[in-house]
């Protein structure tokens, strides 16, 4: 018997006519232009062609100071975003978890909670534009509490934290329901055998709910360090990166330089970087799954 | 009798939780009625809530702006195009993978897991460069292809442990009495999995409509361009037009709302079972 024959024989490839088209797009969509970064980041766009310029690309980035302070700058907004993404959403988990409030009250706070979730970037830029205004509300009040008013955008050493609220807002729903389906699937039995040898609240809460979600916890960090990494969209709306590059984060630092310098093969270099970061941080949380996959079968 | 006065006893509970959702909406509740109020009241000292007289004016004028109709017209458009593409490729692959012994099935579920959390923005160059180099620059057809892609992972993900959840047996019995492949697909799966369908087409749908990275850099003007890139726009012009402003940002946000009220369980099933597997 020949290979081909036992190959077609031990696999149905049929099934090739049905995944095939989704991946004619994910291969000229997302692997073809990904080879393309790679490719551009050792070339340079001069006069309406790349050159090849080796590690050039490379070299300057790692001494250019902008580079640096980007990396800086998202790496405090990634990790502050996570941290507070965390606090909130067990929060808001836990209370919308909590025996009590019937099924009915709890489902409408659950999806009046996630509405935020809707806004994209530039719209929920607008509606916190004009909460950060000087007359606006929140200064209002600051005023009447501690009779000053804050610069929320203008000021650099408040402008990073306040946008990143806004995307605190417009993102914390999507981990609350994340955790809150977790908590719900954690059985309840666990929970009476706790009460019944004494355990008060905070005891089943730290011997039983934590544990039980350790492989959530780690796939929300993940995914929330990936997708924090790269935030473009509510810097490029609401502060441009200033004031004095207080707001200037690494997807800035790209757009930047490949769609305003046209520095092609600069950028491409940045694109790299971010990607590296990105799957370093990735790559483990996609092995661990191919393990766990791997003793289920 | 005992069902209310446990309502009670959780009383405090329930408007803790009341307070804190009251709070986090407080910045959508302030933008409808900013809508409604006429421009002499939007900074008023102290500042109010609701308007003192209502109007209407701020909706009108973006009405008769035909800028903001291309902007929602091209949104539409999009989004709805990305949104039936996606689902229509991604039910054939998660049918393909849920039914089919394929090689090497095991590392393309994680290619497509790792994909879901792919950093897309690092690809802004070749985008742009390449569909510069194509003639696709300012076309609807780069965005629809670009949105679809980037929701296809997610909805692959989602319609196949839906399909998987589906017993096979009714399948082959269709098989059995001479129906074909597709057809099983069409008139038996899809209807069976129809709560899977709709929850990833809402997904899709958000998040085309959303998108605002790749629709900044690969259009030009409000020919093409989505309304996410016309809300962008209006930041930071200094205007004091806030209440038009908010209009046109409620009306951004109007459909997913609606679309949303609808179909939230399915979505938040959807949401949940994509991440915990």
């Amino acid at each position: 018997m020949s290979l081909w024959t036992r190959y077609k024989d031990r696999f149905d490839l049929r099934g090739f006519f049905y995944v095939g088209p989704a991946f004619v797009f994910l291969l000229l969509i997302v692997i073809f232009p990904l080879f393309k970064v790679f490719q551009y980041s050792f070339q340079e766009y001069f006069d309406r062609s790349f050159v090849f310029t080796g590690l050039m690309n490379y070299q300057r980035l790692f001494s250019d100071e902008l580079f640096w302070l980007s990396i800086k700058n998202t790496f405090i907004f990634t990790i502050g975003t996570i941290i507070l993404h965390l606090v909130i959403s067990w929060v808001m988990a836990l209370l919308l978890n909590a025996k009590g409030p019937s099924l009915k009250v709890r489902n409408f706070f659950r999806g009046a909670l996630l509405f935020p979730f809707l806004f994209s970037a530039p719209a929920a830029a607008l509606l916190w534009g004009i909460l950060y205004q000087p007359l606006g509300y929140p200064n209002y009040i600051i005023e009447q509490l501690f009779g000053t008013t804050i610069n929320f955008l203008g000021d650099p050493r408040y402008a990073l934290f306040s946008v990143l609220l806004v995307n605190l807002w417009t993102s914390f729903p999507l981990y609350m329901i994340l955790i809150l389906g977790g908590l719900q699937s954690i059985s309840k039995s666990m929970y009476e055998a706790a009460r019944m040898d004494g355990a008060d609240w905070f005891q089943s809460l730290w011997h039983i709910t934590l544990p039980q979600m350790r492989t959530l916890m780690m796939t929300i960090i993940v995914i929330d360090f990936a997708t924090t990494f790269i935030h473009f969209d509510l810097v490029w709306t609401m502060t441009k990166g200033g004031p004095l590059r207080s707001t200037y984060l690494i997807s800035f630092f790209l757009y930047q330089r490949g769609m305003q310098a046209f520095k092609f093969g600069y950028a491409s270099a940045v694109g790299v970087i971010i990607a590296l970061i990105v799957s370093a941080c990735v790559g483990p949380l996609v092995f661990f799954y191919s393990k766990r996959w791997e003793v289920k079968a | 009798m005992r069902g209310r006065k446990n309502q009670f006893r959780y009383f405090p509970l329930s408007s803790l939780v009341a307070v804190i959702t009251l709070l986090i909406l407080f910045p959508a509740v302030f933008a409808v009625f900013t809508s409604f109020k006429p421009i002499r009241e939007i900074f008023t000292y102290p500042p109010s809530i609701l308007p003192q007289s209502w109007t209407v004016k701020p909706y009108i004028s973006i009405f008769s702006q035909e800028k903001y109709l291309h902007y929602f017209f091209n949104g539409y458009f999009i989004s709805i195009s990305s949104t039936f593409l996606c689902v229509i490729l991604g039910a054939l692959a998660g049918y393909g993978f849920s039914r089919f012994k394929l090689p090497a099935k095991h590392l393309f579920m994680l290619g497509i897991l790792a994909m879901q959390m792919f950093p897309g923005a690092v690809l802004m160059v070749p985008y742009f460069n390449l569909s510069r180099k194509l003639g696709l620059y300012n076309t609807y057809l780069v965005l629809v292809m670009i949105d679809t892609t980037f929701s296809l992972p997610l909805v692959i993900w989602l319609l196949k442990s839906y399909f998987d959840s589906i017993p096979v047996a009714i399948e082959e019995a269709a098989l059995i009495d001479g129906c074909s492949r597709v057809k099983v697909l069409l008139l038996i799966v899809m209807p069976l999995a129809r709560a899977g369908i709709i929850a990833t087409g809402v997904l899709a749908f958000i998040r085309a409509w959303n998108e605002f990275l790749f629709a900044l850099i690969l259009t030009k003007g409000p020919e093409r361009a989505p309304i996410s890139v016309g809300l962008a726009e209006l930041f930071g012009q200094y205007s004091i037009e806030w209440n038009g402003i908010m209009a046109i940002t409620t009306l951004a946000v109007l459909p997913l709302l609606v679309v949303f009220i609808f179909v939230q369980r399915y979505v938040i099933a959807g949401i949940t079972s994509g991440a915990i597997k």
